[in-house]
């Protein structure tokens, strides 16, 4: 899951230029 | 739970593209602290209990999933070359649905195994579901709850087609897990060898006998 995340999920996250909103919500989630 | 996020697009059928990437952030968060309480912390309790170097069966576990996941990546890179888009409209995005299955599939699998072992031993854990061990039980089964959801809802929305095949689409990626919570507790039988309890239950009986 770590190298889902980190091989897939934040390069797609940045893609399209919302990468602080998703970043936002990452934190979020983590802590929730 | 995966087809219960995948059903989201139901309610938006063209969703923006802030929100796919608020909603990918938010899945990789629930995936990190997932992939935390579920299996690096119950792994790192279960080394304190058994002695030795706590951290060393956790790290190599750690690094040979991770090697793993490197390995199959390469193989699979170039089938992923001829997929579309149909949220950027371009290039295929590499968050393919073997991607998404595979994630499913290893801690499925090892919730199996630690849950059949935990149960052998007369602890208080559970089902495969709950990924716990008694205190906790609770937010780490929420946690990987919740994953199941996002991740069906990344895998249904950035699709093209109707609806219903995009809800489709997300809800097989979370087809392979019964049979990788079925396949993980056997495993433990047909491999002793790499199952130091038992390993240590023989070194204790030959000392004994």
């Amino acid at each position: 899951m770590v190298y889902v995340v980190i091989e897939e999920l934040v390069p797609e996250c940045r893609r399209s230029g919302h990468a602080d909103i998703a970043v936002l919500a990452t934190i979020i989630a983590s802590r929730s | 739970m995966t087809a219960l996020g995948a059903a989201v697009v139901f309610l938006a059928s063209k969703p923006s593209a802030r929100l796919l990437d608020s909603m990918l952030g938010f899945s990789a968060g629930v995936m990190l602290a997932a992939s935390y309480w579920s299996l690096l912390a119950p792994s790192v309790a279960i080394s304190e209990e058994r002695g030795g170097i706590v951290w060393l069966p956790t790290a190599l576990g750690f690094a040979v999933g991770g090697l793993g996941c490197g390995a199959r990546q390469a193989d699979a890179a170039p089938a992923h070359r001829g997929a579309w888009d149909h949220r950027t409209g371009g290039p295929a995005n590499r968050l393919a649905s073997i991607d998404a299955a595979r994630a499913g599939i290893t801690p499925t699998t090892s919730r199996g195994v630690g849950d059949r072992r935990r149960g052998r031993r007369g602890r208080r854990g559970g089902s495969a579901s709950d990924g716990g061990r008694g205190g906790g039980v609770g937010s780490r089964a929420r946690h990987t709850e919740s994953a199941r959801g996002c991740r069906g809802l990344d895998d249904a929305c950035p699709r093209g087609g109707d609806a219903a095949s995009r809800v489709q689409s997300g809800q097989l990626t979370g087809a392979v897990e019964p049979f990788a919570a079925v396949a993980g507790p056997p495993s433990s039988d047909s491999r002793p060898r790499f199952c130091p309890s038992r390993s240590r239950l023989r070194q204790e009986r030959w000392s004994t006998s």
